[in-house]
């Protein structure tokens, strides 16, 4: 899971940010969120595939292709390509910001801080599960580095040995949590790190894995 | 012929199945099957807590449920001492090891208050109607209870529990009998409190009530903090305030009630085997389950035959499943493969090579893949259908081209990255499963 900046440097859906930053300077009720319902949806998910290089934040499997979240598809501070695909969905890193049910206005649903453009599989497992702050990859002093170790035999992360018991155990149930060792990514992110290495395919999925099996 | 032993297995005269043997009944012939820990296990020779039948249909699953369950209505019924005719004139023969296990020492003990053998078949989910209250006349004053209590002490008597259609309304007001009185109680005291109440006392004999039903332990907590551990993954919880049901559900955030008759197969499937289990929990019951699985989701079937032997740690389980995800819950030691050999007779698929020793058994469910387990226990030969077959046949080739372009300096070259497209296109639709 590699470090995300989304910082305004990436972000183009002007429209979408200006509404959302009202809100939270007038401190105004959030509208219930429904996916794919708002009218700033895909300006969104365009945005955060800028942020994300157009790979899964939690998995790093590819969304979307780079060609869709060129800066050239954005008019006017909306995002303007009608024929965009891309096979994310839009997650909610902290569900508990979220609008409780039949309770609209008690979350802030719309936050961008809180979103992030994920694996459809991921996404179903991860449901309203909790999380923990210090594994949210945009968080300023989060690096996979400080929490995790790639193990190549068997294609999978886990906790780094050297963390402090309780947040071994934090780390463990995200790895979970976040999908990062789903079977289906295992073995996908297992051949593409192959492809890498054995075959010189350039990579455009798995960074972080490959960076941490460079590293051995 | 049917032998069937039990053990005694602490001071305690309570009893498990060691071991069951048909010379020749139905599609068994000379067919022995050992319920027993082997050698090498910290329990060996003790009865196994849980068991588990698998096999092609018309195996004899349920042939061997159901003879448990006749044998253990002979042997309460007929209390012959060593032989004892079974249904249709079978013949069931117990072997009998154990000089003090007579029947005598059966009816002293063993009727006392322990119910023998509880089999939830395949007709469970008939039972629905059960979960909703009849509604009585009056019920209200509280008098409705009489005939009830009559028809529970007569249960008493019967020790074995199999829910068919002549006997079920008596096994389920046994088991929601603690929530009728609980619910008797609470209306003989609301009835109370209205006749009494004045527009002076009013208030007092409220908080007098509020202050008595929170000190009166209510019986569908228990039964609630077990069935809650599905019904959270579902989104709800057990109402253990509702006393219009005997089981009600809501929503998690309180927001909808939902009877019976609204809720899903799966749950009520969930619902219907948790009450007799619960209610027969501090009893060593030998409870039969066939097909456990049956409206159940995968993720659910994983975790239910770990719920119910949680519920009673006392009885003894056996289960008749189709599901791996089911198999996948027990120890080689724990399953009893059935097949049809080249005669077609019945044969249990030994785990083991040589002795009957822990160390010998080279099939271990709770370590396998659940496509493995389809191949390795369930008779299934392929990994998947002849286009998975031929697809990773293709890949191969493809893989065998990479590696060619490699020795002859084609790496990261762009033809390289053409043919690994191809790859990873095919590979995407293999779920990427090519290698391990």
């Amino acid at each position: 899971m590699q470090k995300i900046d989304k910082t305004a440097l990436h972000r183009l859906s002007l429209d979408y940010k200006k509404w959302e930053e009202d809100l939270a300077a007038n401190h105004s009720p959030h509208p219930r969120y429904y996916s794919s319902n708002g009218s700033f949806y895909k300006d969104i998910v365009m945005d955060l595939f800028r942020c994300q290089n157009g790979l899964c934040a939690y998995t790093e499997v590819r969304l979307c292709a780079p060609d869709f979240y060129d800066a050239k598809n954005w008019a006017n501070g909306k995002y303007s390509n009608e024929t965009a695909k891309h096979k994310g969905e839009l997650d909610h890193y902290d569900p508990d910001l979220k609008s409780k049910p039949k309770k609209t206005g008690t979350g802030t649903d719309w936050q961008w801080d809180n979103f992030f453009m994920i694996d459809s599989s991921t996404n179903r497992d991860k449901k309203n599960k909790q999380v923990v702050d210090f594994l949210k990859p945009d968080t300023a002093d989060y690096s996979p580095e400080k929490y995790f170790e790639y193990n190549k035999t068997l294609g999978k992360f886990f906790a780094k040995r050297d963390l402090a018991p309780a947040t071994k155990a934090k780390v463990t149930e995200m790895l979970e949590t976040l999908g990062i060792n789903h079977p289906t990514i295992v073995h996908h992110r297992k051949s593409a790190v192959a492809a890498y290495f054995e075959y010189g395919v350039p990579y455009d999925e798995f960074p972080t894995a490959i960076a941490f099996f460079a590293k051995k | 012929m049917v032998q069937l032993s039990r053990s005694r297995i602490t001071t305690n005269f309570f009893m498990k199945i060691t071991n069951i043997h048909f010379d020749k009944y139905k599609q068994f012939e000379n067919l022995r099957l050992d319920f027993t820990y082997p050698e090498g296990h910290p329990k060996a020779g003790q009865p196994l807590d849980k068991v588990c039948f698998i096999g092609q249909n018309g195996t004899g699953k349920t042939t061997i449920l159901d003879a448990l369950s006749d044998w253990s209505k002979w042997f309460l019924y007929k209390k012959e001492k060593e032989v004892i005719r079974g249904l249709n004139n079978n013949r069931i023969h117990f072997t009998n090891e154990n000089k003090k296990w007579t029947a005598e020492w059966i009816e002293t003990d063993f009727i006392d208050k322990n119910p023998l053998l509880l089999y939830l078949n395949a007709d469970i989910l008939s039972n629905i109607l059960y979960l909703t209250k009849e509604k009585k006349e009056k019920q209200f004053v509280g008098t409705a209870q009489l005939d009830y209590d009559i028809k529970y002490a007569a249960f008493e008597q019967l020790e074995i529990i199999e829910i068919d259609n002549n006997t079920a309304k008596e096994q389920w007001q046994r088991f929601f009998a603690a929530f009728e009185n609980y619910d008797t109680k609470v209306l003989d005291k609301t009835k109370a409190l209205l006749q009494t109440a004045t527009t002076k006392n009013g208030e007092k004999l409220l908080q007098d009530f509020i202050a008595w039903k929170s000190n009166e332990e209510n019986p569908r907590q228990g039964l609630a903090e077990q069935l809650n551990v599905f019904l959270h993954r579902f989104g709800l919880e057990m109402d253990v305030d509702n006393t219009d049901f005997y089981i009600a559900l809501r929503t998690l955030n309180k927001s909808l009630e939902l009877t019976p008759n609204q809720l899903s197969t799966g749950i009520i499937q969930i619902i219907l085997t948790s009450v007799p289990i619960f209610t027969l929990r501090n009893n060593v019951s030998t409870i039969l389950i066939d097909e456990p699985e049956r409206s159940l989701y995968p993720d659910t079937q994983r975790d239910i035959v770990n719920y119910y032997t949680k519920i009673s740690r006392t009885s003894q389980f056996f289960f008749a499943t189709h599901s791996p995800i089911i198999a996948a819950a027990f120890d080689p030691w724990e399953i009893v493969e059935l097949y049809f050999d080249e005669n077609n007779t019945v044969q249990q698929h030994l785990y083991y090579e040589g002795e009957r020793h822990i160390t010998n058994y080279r099939i271990h469910p709770k370590y396998l893949r659940w496509d493995s387990i389809l191949i390795r226990m369930f008779g299934i030969d392929k990994e998947g259908n002849s286009e998975r077959d031929d697809a990773l046949v293709e890949l191969a080739k493809i893989k065998e081209r990479m590696d060619i372009l490699k020795e002859n300096n084609g790496k990261g070259t762009p033809e390289m990255q053409a043919i690994w497209q191809k790859f990873s296109d095919i590979a995407q639709k293999l779920d990427w499963r090519i290698t391990e």
